[in-house]
């Protein structure tokens, strides 16, 4: 079985996506008789790469992090092209990664309708969604705290290798809660603030400005 | 009312930009100040999700191009409506390039008092959204409802929330009725 994976990222390959990608591949390459190729959208080539993918593929994957609650603009210009495909014969089963910051499943749910039914006007058959909110920070946790997801991307990749599924206990897991209890919506709100985004804004220099409002409309004198 | 419509129509051919226009005369004439913007004629960069809009110039992205301008036509608008075809079953991608800059009227830091992460509004306020669309020959109902309820959850993470989803080629009275029965 040859699978292809797009990193459909607008950060290209030092992403989230990627991250993910490469601990589902690396699963999948465990079993035996297979290979696999992963194409960043956004490097040099990346576009007309996985453009063309469906050709000598059997399976494509394509992640992307949610911009703007649903595909990122690159990655619906890469749809798009996928359109010349309507109709014609012999398509790759397709799989798909949707990856968000905020952690509730709720952000992702409504792109699951659409990417099943994009399958289906692509002619392709379609094996599911990996699901999985709170990505964002991935790149600079410690391992403990990113252990249990890899793992979990490892086991998709290995069971996909073996039996052409993606596993339901494991989507469901990673896809996690809808919504969040009180507590964990105020621990990403107020971590997030305190570790991430306030000490992001004083080492630039930026923390007194950071509520600015740069286009309000000048107030008529 | 002060309205912006943001046409994502990458087709100049289609016919589309003309019921558009028909869209912009009727707001014209009942009074609405509209100001248009042709999304394929400005060059926006892609969103490449380095977040100095919110952490190094805030409010401001690290691409100084024509978003700027629709940027400052959403803050100032009552309502702003996303025009666009159908195209593999969803807004086009010139479109889907122009929304995934509209993060810069975010703040970074997450309102989560409706049971849910959001971000804060740098404005204190969101224009009103409306969405209008041209069919694809194989659109069917499903299409519509996918489309919209994607749609539904961007205006619901802006603050704000879609107050028509319509295809153009249904009367424009339809839209401006909806409108105002909101």
């Amino acid at each position: 079985m040859n699978l292809t994976a797009i990193n459909g990222s607008p950060r290209g390959a030092k992403s989230n996506t990627a991250i993910l990608l490469q601990h589902f591949l690396a699963g999948f390459a465990g079993s035996n008789g297979h290979s696999h190729r992963l194409i960043h959208l956004k490097t040099e080539g990346g576009a007309d790469l996985a453009a063309d993918c469906f050709d000598g593929s059997d399976v494509v994957l394509l992640g992307f992090p949610l911009y703007a609650d649903a595909m990122p603009g690159i990655v619906k210009e890469l749809i798009e092209r996928w359109g010349r495909y309507r109709g014609a014969g012999n398509h790759p089963i397709l799989i798909f990664l949707v990856q968000s910051g905020f952690p509730e499943g709720s952000h992702t749910r409504n792109l699951v309708p659409y990417l099943e039914k994009l399958s289906r006007r692509l002619g392709c058959d379609y094996r599911g969604t990996i699901r999985k909110g709170g990505v964002e920070g991935i790149r600079v946790q410690p391992s403990f705290m990113t252990r249990r997801l890899f793992d979990r991307m490892r086991q998709l990749g290995a069971g996909f290798g073996r039996w052409r599924t993606l596993d339901d206990g494991l989507l469901e897991e990673l896809a996690g809660a809808e919504s969040q209890n009180r507590f964990g919506r105020l621990t990403v709100n107020k971590m997030s603030e305190l570790l991430f985004w306030n000490p992001a804004l004083k080492r630039n220099g930026a923390y007194e400005l950071r509520h600015a409002k740069p286009y309000a409309p000048q107030e008529s004198p | 009312m002060n309205v912006m419509i943001v046409n994502g129509n990458p087709d100049p051919d289609s016919g589309f930009d003309a019921r558009l226009s028909r869209l912009a005369e009727s707001a014209r004439a009942r009074g609405d100040r509209v100001q248009e913007f042709t999304l394929r004629e400005l060059s926006i960069a892609q969103c490449v999700g380095c977040f100095g809009c919110w952490v190094k110039t805030p409010g401001i992205c690290v691409f100084r191009d024509d978003q700027e301008n629709i940027l400052r036509g959403y803050v100032a608008a009552d309502l702003v409506v996303m025009a666009s075809p159908l195209i593999m079953g969803f807004t086009s991608a010139l479109l889907k390039r122009c929304t995934d800059r509209i993060i810069p009227v975010l703040l970074p830091f997450i309102d989560t008092s409706t049971g849910e992460c959001r971000h804060f509004l740098r404005y204190g306020k969101a224009p009103l959204l409306a969405v209008v669309y041209a069919p694809e020959p194989d659109t069917d109902p499903e299409d519509v409802e996918i489309a919209a309820n994607l749609w539904q959850r961007l205006a619901r993470n802006a603050g704000s929330r879609i107050a028509c989803f319509r295809s153009l080629e249904q009367p424009l009275e339809e839209v401006w009725n909806e409108l105002d029965r909101d």
